[in-house]
Order: structure tokens, then C-alpha cells, then sequence
């Protein structure tokens, strides 16, 4: 028989270590045996995953097409095709890119999610531009913020995923991206509107966001903070 | 052979809820019931195919095991099962909720592993001494069927006969007398800020100590056994309470009261034979806010409170204010998602809230005299409720008592100052664990 030199309390044969303290048998008389009988077996008794993504899809689904249907009824009877319906079909079928792939897709397929989500998006403020507010603004403002935004993503995500990042520094890398979105949406606007950059506004927002990057760095290496907060917070 | 289905004449359709079972049902969650466990290990392999006809002849006997639960407009109800249960292999986190698709709507699972079959029940079944009639009865029949007679007597049921009224009655309507109606006020008790696990998760830590050792240091006291078990018990939680308090700078360190919620058997009162619930809670603990209370004075208090408690009158003023509030009319007219959410609300206010720590003890085992040379050990294990961090239970067989710790958290604090508390007052613990699995 071993005890816990911790404890006191003498471990079963099975017990590699002191279930109590984790302290190992150290016993050269007796050293543990791998092959005693251990008091539950390994097989582990989980929840199933109730999995109702396909009755949830085809509410979704009847739920988007129900207004995009009546518009387009609307449309033809009324105001002989004029094309005005276009924009409500498309917003729905924008909604339902955005929500249905993403009840399949799984966390590590999340840039196929992007691209997808991005062609939708362009999908509409092309059909905007064509049926509703022809310009060149889809050209010269919308398609450069939404590569913008993409760009940042594809950099947030590879940093997320590739290199391995705590809790706290991946919120505060999130906080850091936001001072380039807003760089980068003053320049698109000022270049759209003006045909010239200067840059004003978006860095008084951009310092604190910096700031508070930096404080979520400095807390991430307070391991009590990090303890309590995953506590508190887990899901 | 007979149809698996055929149902002895005079039997029930259909029962009603007892009383201690209504709460249950209410008070559950998507990834939590209450649940226990009791399990019987023998000294031979145990064969699934013999262990499953053993089962069919009990639930037989025992017709208010065969029960599904289902919603009714007003209440829930227990209805005949046409299946037949199935055995099942052990797991390493037993107790987890019978998802209602699993197990053909039972209410109970029987598994076995090496030499052990153990039965899992939802409460509203029955309680602990319910649940042990049953294991015993059931194991009675597997040794029978594997060539040693055991005889009925002693917990263990007879198979060949039919099943009797006494033991299916709700004991609760019957033995109320509303003489008194005791109404209970309590204040909220200390529950540990510990770090959960994820949600299947019931991490066992037993404790296998010498019950003559245990019994010594109780008597010394001048107090039983349970008393003594639910003393230690206390006496760890306020030590963690006070770490705790003390690991907070700065703030007020007004301590809560640590109670320990220790189930009663009706039965030792009534002449009730039902294999159903029958049992009721008192709360003895310790306020350390009037100082701190040393091993011996927590071991004593819980003594005094648990005499003053136990008796007849008492616990059927308790009992008899259960039974009218579910016998209240406006109560019985409101319908069941009413009657849910009050006895949810009802439950966070005078249930799992008031209570640090459950310990239920099931005592000295008793089988027939046949079956003993058979039988290694018992256990006895309880998933703690649901904002509970722990359960603990004991029992005893053969001159050893199983003191079973069940929690749902990463620390194992409490586990250890109440192990080599024992340790330090001389008694002999042997520990053995899920916790470091393969
Ligand atoms: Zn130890």
C-alpha cells in the first residue's frame, strides 16, 4: 500500500496520483502499477449535439422569402416591373448568405465564410447601383472599403489562428484593428469626395483605441486578472 | 413465454407525481436533472446478458420503476413503459441527465462494469433507500439466475410475487396528519467560488475508511455517525470559506452560514414500505459569522440541531406543509408552465440556495444472509443540484464505510481538508478517483 506523503491518506492501487493533491506515488517498494484495476472505465457519457440547423434553415428561409415574394408580386401588379422589388430580394438574399452557410460552416472554414459574405454583399450594392442609385460610387467608395475590411480580417484572423494568441490579446489585437478601418475610411471618403487625402478625425478616435490595446496587453500579463476573468466570463 | 408487455392485474395505468418527486421535473435543465447513483459490486465478472433478464424480472416487481415522465396540462405524470429497459455499459462521469430519446423514456439506467452493476435514477423515482431495494433486488436475481439462491427479506424484494399496493402508495398524502404546518425560513448559505467544469463532467473522489474507526471518534463526541460525517463536512467548508474571505483584500468579509442539507428516511418514522420517495431535508450547519467553530464545536451543533429536529412531530409539520401546497386549489388549477416557474423560483429561494452541500447516508447495508458472502462493497453517489458545487454520500458494508465526494469543479480543496481532516483525527482513508482516468 502507498500514502500521499502529502496527505496522509493511503491511494488505491489504481491511483498514479494522489487524486487529492496530484502529488505522485512515490513509493520504491510499491511503485505504481498501470494495470490495477481502476474504478470507472474510460468511456465518457456526453450530450449529443441536438442539431435542428436544417428546421432552422428552412425557417429562415421561408421567413426571408415571404417579403422578397410579396414585393415582387407588388412590383409586377402595380408599378409594371419598374425593378424597385429587386432591392428588397436582393437584401434578403444577402441576409440569407450571411446567416444559412453559417450555421454549416464550421470555425476553421471561417475564410470561405468571408468570401462568401463579401460576394454577397458586393451582389446587393451592385443591384443597388443598378436599380436604385446608378454612380461611380460603387467603384471609387464601396469597392474600396469592403477590400479594405476584408484585408483586415484575413490579417486578424492569420494572426488569431497561426500564431497562438491568449484570450486578452486577441481582444486587444481586435481593438488595435479599428484605428486602420477608420484610416482607411477617411482616405476612401476624403479621396471620394474631396479627390485629395488629409487626415483629421479618425486619429483623435484612433489614440484611444491604441490605448486601450495596450491596456488589455498589460492586464493579459496579470495571471490572477486573466483567472478571475475566465471565471467570471467563461462560456 | 409471456408478452413482454403483460401487466399484473389491479396495477396502475398511471401515477401521479409523490410529493418530494414534484420538484424535480420543474427544476430541471437542458444539461442538468437531479440524479443519483447506488451500485453494488460483486465478486464475479458481471455477465450483461444475465444482468438484462435479472432487470426485465425486476421491473416487473417493481412496477414504478417501469415509468416514463410526460407532460400533462396540470401536472407531470408517470406513465406504464411498453418497453422493456436495457443494460448498459459503465462511463467514467456517471449521472449525467437521460436525455428524453435515450434509454426509451426511462427514467433510470442500470450499467455494469467488471464485478459492479450500478443503477443511475432521476429523483422522481424514488430516493436512495428506493433505489436500493431496487439494486438489491436486482442483484438478488442475477446471483439467483446465475445458480445461488438468495431468499426475499432484508431490502431484496421477491420476484415470483406480485407486486403490493404498500409499496407504490405516495406516502406523503398518506401520513400527514396537518396537525402543524411547520413554515420554513432560512437564510442563504455559502456556496464556494470555484471553477467549473464543462458540463458531463462529475469528477468522484471516495473515500474508504474503517466505519468501527469512524464510529470510535463519533461516539467519542457522544454523536452518530452521520452527525460526526456531517460535522467534518461543515467544519471543511467553513475552513474554505475562510480562505476565501481571506484571499479577498480589501472587501468585507462577512461570512455566510454553512449549512449542510442531510436527507431524512421517512421511513424510520412510518411503517411506509414504498419503493418510492419518502424522505425530507433538515439544514444544520454553523454561522461563522459568531466566530470561527472548532472541529468538535461544529461536530456538537450539528448534533444538537439534528435531536431538536428529529422527531415524529416535528417532520410531519414539514411534511404536512409540502403536502398543502400541493394540495392547495388555486395551485392544482394553474397550469403546469405556471406551476414550473413558481416551483423554479421556489426552488432558488428555499431548495440548492440554502445549503452549501448535500450529504445523504444511506447507513449499514443489509442484505439476506445468503446474499452476503457475494457481495464486495456498495456505493452510493449524488450529482450535486444544480448552483451546488458538491454532493457528498455515504454507506457502509462489511466494517467499511464509502464516503463519497461528487463535484462539478477543477479544485479539489474540499475533497482534501475533509479526507486529512479524518486522516488527522486518526482515522485510516483509503482515496480512489475518476479524477486521473487512463
Ligand atoms: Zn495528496
Amino acid at each position: 500500500m502507498s500514502y500521499c506523503v502529502n496527505c496522509g491518506v493511503e491511494l488505491a492501487p489504481c491511483e498514479r496520483v494522489c487524486p487529492l493533491c496530484g502529488v505522485e506515488v512515490a513509493n520504491p517498494r510499491q511503485p505504481y502499477d498501470p494495470n490495477a484495476p481502476k474504478p470507472f472505465p474510460a468511456r465518457l457519457d456526453i450530450f449529443a449535439p441536438t442539431d435542428n440547423r436544417g428546421f432552422l434553415s428552412l425557417i429562415i428561409t421561408i421567413v426571408l422569402s415571404l417579403p422578397a415574394a410579396i414585393c415582387l408580386a407588388c412590383d409586377v401588379a402595380y408599378t409594371h416591373g419598374a425593378g424597385w422589388s429587386m432591392l428588397v430580394i436582393g437584401a434578403m438574399a444577402m441576409l440569407w448568405v450571411f446567416i444559412v452557410p453559417a450555421l454549416y460552416i464550421r470555425r476553421h472554414a471561417v475564410l470561405v465564410l468571408g468570401v462568401l459574405d463579401t460576394a454577397a454583399l458586393w451582389g446587393y450594392l451592385w443591384i443597388v447601383e443598378h436599380f436604385a442609385a446608378k454612380g461611380t460610387w460603387l467603384m471609387q467608395l464601396a469597392l474600396p472599403l469592403v477590400v479594405l475590411v476584408d484585408i483586415l480580417f484575413v490579417i486578424d484572423y492569420f494572426l488569431m489562428t497561426k500564431v497562438v494568441f491568449a484570450r486578452l490579446k486577441r481582444a486587444a489585437l481586435a481593438v488595435a484593428t479599428v484605428p486602420f478601418f477608420l484610416v482607411g475610411l477617411e482616405c476612401c471618403l476624403d479621396w471620394y469626395l474631396d479627390g485629395r487625402i488629409s487626415l483629421s478625425w479618425s486619429f483623435l478616435v484612433s489614440v484611444p483605441c491604441l490605448l486601450f490595446a495596450l491596456l488589455l496587453l498589460v492586464l493579459n500579463r496579470r495571471e490572477r486578472f486573466k483567472k478571475e476573468m475566465h471565471k467570471r466570463l467563461h462560456m | 413465454m409471456a408478452p413482454k408487455n403483460e401487466k399484473a392485474a389491479g396495477q396502475p395505468e398511471w401515477y401521479r407525481l409523490d410529493n418530494s418527486a414534484l420538484i424535480y421535473p420543474a427544476v430541471m435543465r437542458r444539461n442538468w436533472a437531479a440524479m443519483f447513483r447506488v451500485s453494488v459490486t460483486l465478486r464475479e465478472t458481471i455477465d450483461p446478458d444475465v444482468l438484462q433478464c435479472a432487470l426485465e424480472a425486476t421491473v416487473r416487481r417493481i412496477p414504478t420503476f417501469r415509468l416514463s415522465l410526460h407532460r400533462g396540462l396540470f401536472w407531470y405524470y408517470l406513465d406504464l413503459n411498453k418497453h422493456m429497459p436495457r443494460v448498459e455499459p459503465d462511463v467514467l462521469n456517471p449521472c449525467k441527465k437521460i436525455d428524453k430519446e435515450e434509454n426509451d423514456g426511462y427514467c433510470f439506467r442500470v450499467r455494469y462494469y467488471r464485478e459492479r452493476i450500478a443503477l443511475e435514477l432521476f429523483h422522481s423515482i424514488s430516493d436512495g433507500t428506493g433505489a436500493m431495494v431496487f439494486l438489491k433486488t436486482l442483484a438478488a436475481r442475477y446471483l439467483t439466475l446465475q445458480g445461488h439462491p438468495i431468499p426475499a427479506g432484508d431490502g431484496v424484494l421477491d420476484c415470483g410475487a406480485e407486486p403490493r399496493p404498500e409499496e407504490m402508495e405516495d406516502s406523503h398524502t398518506k401520513y400527514a396528519h396537518f396537525q402543524h404546518i411547520e413554515s420554513r425560513k432560512e437564510t442563504a448559505a455559502y456556496h464556494p467560488a470555484m471553477t467549473r467544469e464543462p458540463v458531463h463532467t462529475l469528477n468522484i473522489v471516495t473515500g474508504r475508511m474503517p466505519v468501527e474507526q469512524v464510529h470510535e471518534r463519533a461516539k467519542a463526541l457522544g454523536v452518530s455517525i452521520n452527525e460526526y460525517l456531517a460535522g467534518a463536512l461543515c467544519f471543511t467548508f467553513c475552513r474554505l470559506q475562510k480562505r476565501e474571505l481571506e484571499g479577498k483584500a480589501g472587501k468585507r468579509k462577512k461570512p455566510k452560514p454553512v449549512k449542510i442539507s442531510v436527507p431524512i428516511n421517512m421511513r424510520s418514522f412510518y411503517p411506509s414500505e414504498t419503493v418510492r420517495n419518502f424522505s425530507l431535508f433538515v439544514n444544520p450547519g454553523v454561522d461563522p459569522s459568531y466566530g470561527d467553530y472548532s472541529f468538535e464545536e461544529t461536530v456538537l451543533q450539528i448534533h444538537h440541531f439534528m435531536r431538536l429536529r428529529l422527531n415524529e412531530k416535528y417532520l410531519n409539520a414539514v411534511l404536512s406543509a409540502n403536502v398543502g401546497n400541493q394540495k392547495n386549489t388555486a395551485a392544482r388549477l394553474a397550469p403546469l408552465f405556471l406551476k414550473n416557474w413558481a416551483m423554479d423560483i421556489g426552488y432558488r429561494l428555499y431548495g440548492e440556495s440554502r445549503y452549501t452541500v448535500a450529504l445523504s447516508n444511506l447507513g449499514v447495508m443489509k442484505t439476506p444472509a445468503a446474499m452476503a458472502p457475494f457481495v464486495q462493497r456498495f456505493d452510493f453517489i449524488m450529482g450535486p443540484p444544480r448552483t451546488n458545487t458538491h454532493g457528498a454520500t455515504a454507506v457502509s458494508w462489511d466494517g467499511t464505510l464509502n464516503l463519497t465526494v461528487a463535484s462539478v469543479v477543477e479544485e479539489t480543496e474540499a475533497e482534501r481538508l475533509l479526507f486529512t481532516e479524518l486522516v488527522r483525527r486518526g482515522i485510516h482513508v483509503t482515496v480512489e478517483s475518476n479524477r486521473n482516468p487512463y
